[in-house]
């Protein structure tokens, strides 16, 4: 999987891992969100937490681990075209078939984003 | 979302979302194209943006504050039509709190529960114009 919402991993351990998502003005997401007032919708805030979470599963378990489900979303202050996000994630929680993380979002060291819960299970890959 | 189906004031919408090859979100699961189950979130939470453009007559406009419980299905493919359901459970000046779910073909793809969003002042994203091209665009209710 190609990821989108992440720029770069910065650092992956087997419990824990922080990556990169710059906000760049020329996104074409800013036309429509909103023309006079550009924020990044936050869902995509967590999808660059799933793929940073994906990134640390496949590195530790393999196989690829795909979204399943997520709990208590918060989008704590507006990401705005300029604006470098540094996005970590931690393991809760881990099994072969399904593991929970934590998530945090992160400008200028002021939060910007929070999930309390991440969970992701593996996907085979077809035959 | 690209078209509102059904519209209730202060209730309910219903809507859809199309989904084509020919957008740039697409991503590779089990080696076959599929919608990143973020995005269909995000129809969802547009469905209750819309909500709340409708609700306001276009005073207002919403932004995501919050999602209690996200909960992702089957993938989306490219030539799906993902119906989208939101439904209020309460409104007042500054928030709209509402829940809703994304179906193909009468299957669940997504669900959000105890979705939070933080009411703007339209003017202030958007001309007043441009919100009501947006409504004309969107709003296929029949006889709309």
């Amino acid at each position: 999987m190609k990821p989108d919402q992440l720029d770069r991993t910065l650092e992956v351990q087997p419990d824990s891992a922080r990556g990169l998502r710059h906000v760049p003005a020329s996104l074409d997401v800013f036309d429509t969100h909103f023309p006079l007032f550009p924020v990044l919708p936050g869902v995509l805030l967590l999808g660059g937490l799933f793929e940073l979470a994906a990134v640390l599963l496949q590195e530790r378990a393999g196989g690829r681990w795909d979204a399943a489900s997520a709990e208590r979303v918060r989008f704590h202050r507006f990401v705005q075209p300029g604006d470098t996000v540094e996005l970590r994630v931690t393991v809760v929680q881990f099994a072969p078939d399904r593991a929970e993380l934590e998530g945090t979002g992160e400008v200028d060291g002021r939060r910007v984003a929070s999930v309390a819960r991440l969970v992701l299970t593996p996907t085979d890959a077809p035959g | 979302m690209d078209r509102i189906d059904e519209f209730e004031p202060g209730r309910s919408v219903r809507g859809r979302k199309l989904a084509s090859r020919a957008e740039d979100y697409w991503t590779e699961r089990e080696g076959r194209l599929s919608m990143p189950p973020w995005l269909v979130l995000e129809a969802i939470c547009q469905a209750g943006a819309w909500l709340v453009v409708l609700s306001t007559e276009g005073r207002h406009r919403a932004a995501l504050a919050s999602v209690g419980q996200a909960v992702f299905g089957p993938p989306v493919r490219p030539g799906d039509v993902v119906h989208l359901e939101g439904t209020i459970d309460s409104l007042d000046e500054e928030a709209l709190v509402f829940h809703g779910r994304a179906l193909v073909e009468g299957e669940v793809v997504a669900e959000a529960h105890d979705v939070i969003c933080t009411l703007l002042e339209a003017e202030r994203l958007e001309s007043a114009e441009s919100t009501a091209l947006l409504i004309r665009m969107l709003d296929r209710r029949s006889g709309a």
